[in-house]
């Protein structure tokens, strides 16, 4: 049976409690899902289409989180982050309202789509705002229990929704959202940190390291505002890391890493997988693959960067 | 509620511009002009039997929700509702001083106001979701938006009214403070909107224009609001004088931001002390 995408998974869970609860509302600034058209059909009253208007999607859903509404806002990741940041600003995240913004194509999600699709840039823009909780899934499993999560929360939360379908990584028991991450792997000194999609890449890379009888964890840091107490206890066991991401090299969860270790005085070696745009995006077109080889951003980006700081680079 | 008769009514505008006067001269700065343009609109909502309220539970789930969407003209909120009780008037004489609850843009913790605003095209499409809410609750309050004419520049305040028509929200009226001025000039030297009401007619909303200074046209247009009938939301574009009640700043691009500190302060309140006769 073929996996299911990330975000049938996500709306799959929120149906099945709007059900029973009239106070949950899908605002989708004309986004669509499989999973979405059994709102549209069975719920309509709970399924608004504000069209192509991405601001009036994030008002919208104030007003409605205002009259006591649990609102999830559902639109294309760039533009609902990027076109409206300042709205997000002034509305969910400064009033501090139960709005959750699942934003669909995570990093190189849309890479056949070109630059205007990239989502590179998400994370550290949501991230400087007050408030906002922010999730990138990279399991079936993870992406269920975080969809649960969010019934419960009275906070904003941004969730950026990978296009993808993966493997299950995770059993139920693994995931603690509060906690904000998860390892996999022996106890060594080495770490791989990713999020979203990069999971996959690092565990492929960590399988490739142990064939050369280098031992790595993974960490999936699925939450980019995590327990830093917790992180700090995870982090101080290594003395190398190697953190990945489709997202820019500034302000991204390689950033935050950074920003942990140094606040923290943790003695780690850290190398950044990331997208360097300093000089542009580049006019490389091609599939998702092309445009992680571009960037760097690979299993063999990895495999590498380790074997390097192993031997001293 | 408070309900009062047109002479009243006229009366209280004018205290009430004295108010803002007052409050925006003790701090030095503040949107005099805005509050100006649109004394009559806000002090015909909350003393003409227009919104449902009671300041003794502003969150009173009945009531009806007024969004100041021109976040800006926050003073001529602050002194109505301070006059009805919803706060301590000595507020009034602490805006923006350490620890007040009033600055100089509206904030969602005042007791009465409903949304933070001041950042412009942003309340008016909450007031949107605000209606949509309500209706889908079952509950027949109404949603009062006013907007400043030069807010109509943004692009979200269509969104929100192309969304408002085709959701057939007519439980949701925006106000236009229709002053045709926007911060450094006119509006038809920046970015004109005439015909504004045929573009609100456009975008699937009932339309009615008004005197924004005449009680008389304030509340008629407003009347039987709670029981319309007619399936689209309602524009009442509001057409007002910025600055009215004191001729040396009405109609003064500069003056947009701008308190009346010493001699002028002084002018202008003799302005609204003398006559009484704002609103007429």
């Amino acid at each position: 049976m073929a996996n299911r995408n990330l975000r049938d998974v996500f709306w799959d869970e929120i149906y099945n409690q709007a059900e029973s609860n009239q106070k949950i509302m899908i605002v989708s600034a004309d986004l669509g899902a499989m999973s979405l058209d059994k709102f549209r059909k069975n719920l309509p009253g709970q399924f608004i289409n504000v069209g192509i208007a991405e601001q009036n999607a994030i008002n919208v859903a104030t007003g409605l989180a205002l009259e006591g509404y649990r609102v999830y806002v559902y639109a294309s990741a760039p533009f609902i982050t990027l076109r409206c940041y300042e709205v997000i600003r002034q509305t969910i995240a400064m009033e501090d309202l139960p709005v959750t913004i699942v934003g669909q194509g995570g990093g190189f999600s849309f890479a056949r789509y070109g630059s205007t699709h990239y989502n590179i840039e998400d994370i550290g823009s949501i991230r400087m705002l007050p408030n906002i909780r922010m999730y990138c899934v990279s399991d079936p499993t993870q992406t269920a229990i975080l969809a649960q999560y969010t019934l419960k929360m009275s906070h904003p939360a941004y969730i950026r929704m990978d296009k993808l379908a993966p493997d299950c990584i995770y059993d139920e028991g693994q995931i603690n959202i509060e906690k904000g991450f998860v390892c996999v792997g022996e106890e060594c000194d080495t770490l791989i940190v990713a999020t979203g999609n990069t999971v996959a890449l690092a565990l492929n890379a960590q399988s490739d390291l142990a064939r050369m009888n280098i031992r790595c964890s993974v960490m999936d840091l699925f939450c980019l505002r995590p327990n830093v107490s917790e992180l700090v206890t995870a982090l101080i066991k290594y003395q190398y890391a190697v953190a990945i991401e489709e997202h820019t090299i500034s302000c991204g969860m390689s950033s935050l890493l950074c920003e942990v270790v140094n606040d923290n005085e943790i003695h780690l070696k850290l190398k950044r997988l990331a997208v360097n745009n300093v000089d542009g995006y580049g006019e490389i077109h091609g599939d998702r693959s092309d445009i992680e080889k571009y960037y760097g951003i690979t299993k063999e980006s990895i495999v590498a960067t380790v074997v390097g700081m192993k031997n001293g680079n | 509620m408070t309900v009062l008769k047109e002479a009243e009514l006229i009366k209280k505008a004018n205290e009430m511009r004295i108010t803002v006067l007052k409050m925006m001269n003790s701090v030095g700065e503040g949107h005099v002009t805005s509050c100006f343009s649109c004394t009559e609109i806000v002090v015909a909502l909350y003393y003409a039997n227009i919104l449902r309220y009671n300041p003794h539970e502003p969150q009173w789930a009945d009531r009806d929700r007024f969004i100041l969407s021109k976040g800006h003209a926050c003073g001529i909120l602050y002194a109505i509702l301070a006059d009805l009780g919803y706060f301590d008037r000595n507020e009034l004489n602490r805006c923006s001083q350490n620890d007040s609850l009033l600055n100089l843009l509206l904030k969602r913790s005042v007791p009465g106001a409903e949304m933070t605003t001041g950042s412009l095209g942003i309340g008016f499409g909450v007031a949107a979701g605000m209606a949509l809410g309500l209706r889908n609750a079952g509950g027949n309050s109404v949603v009062i938006s006013l907007l400043g004419d030069g807010e109509c520049q943004e692009g979200s305040i269509w969104e929100a009214a192309m969304f408002a028509s085709q959701y057939n929200l007519n439980n949701l009226i925006a106000i236009v403070d229709h002053n045709n001025m926007s911060v450094t000039d006119f509006i038809q030297n920046t970015v004109g909107l005439e015909p504004i009401d045929k573009r609100w007619e456009a975008f699937g909303w009932a339309v009615q224009r008004i005197d924004g200074h005449n009680f008389y046209d304030i509340t008629n247009a407003l009347r039987g609001i709670h029981t319309r009938e007619d399936k689209r939301p309602l524009a009442i574009i509001a057409d007002t004088v910025k600055g009215k009640g004191i001729d040396f700043v009405s109609n003064v691009p500069l003056m947009h931001g701008a308190a009346l500190m010493g001699k002028e302060f002084e002018e202008g309140l003799l302005c609204l002390v003398g006559d009484g006769q704002n609103g007429k």
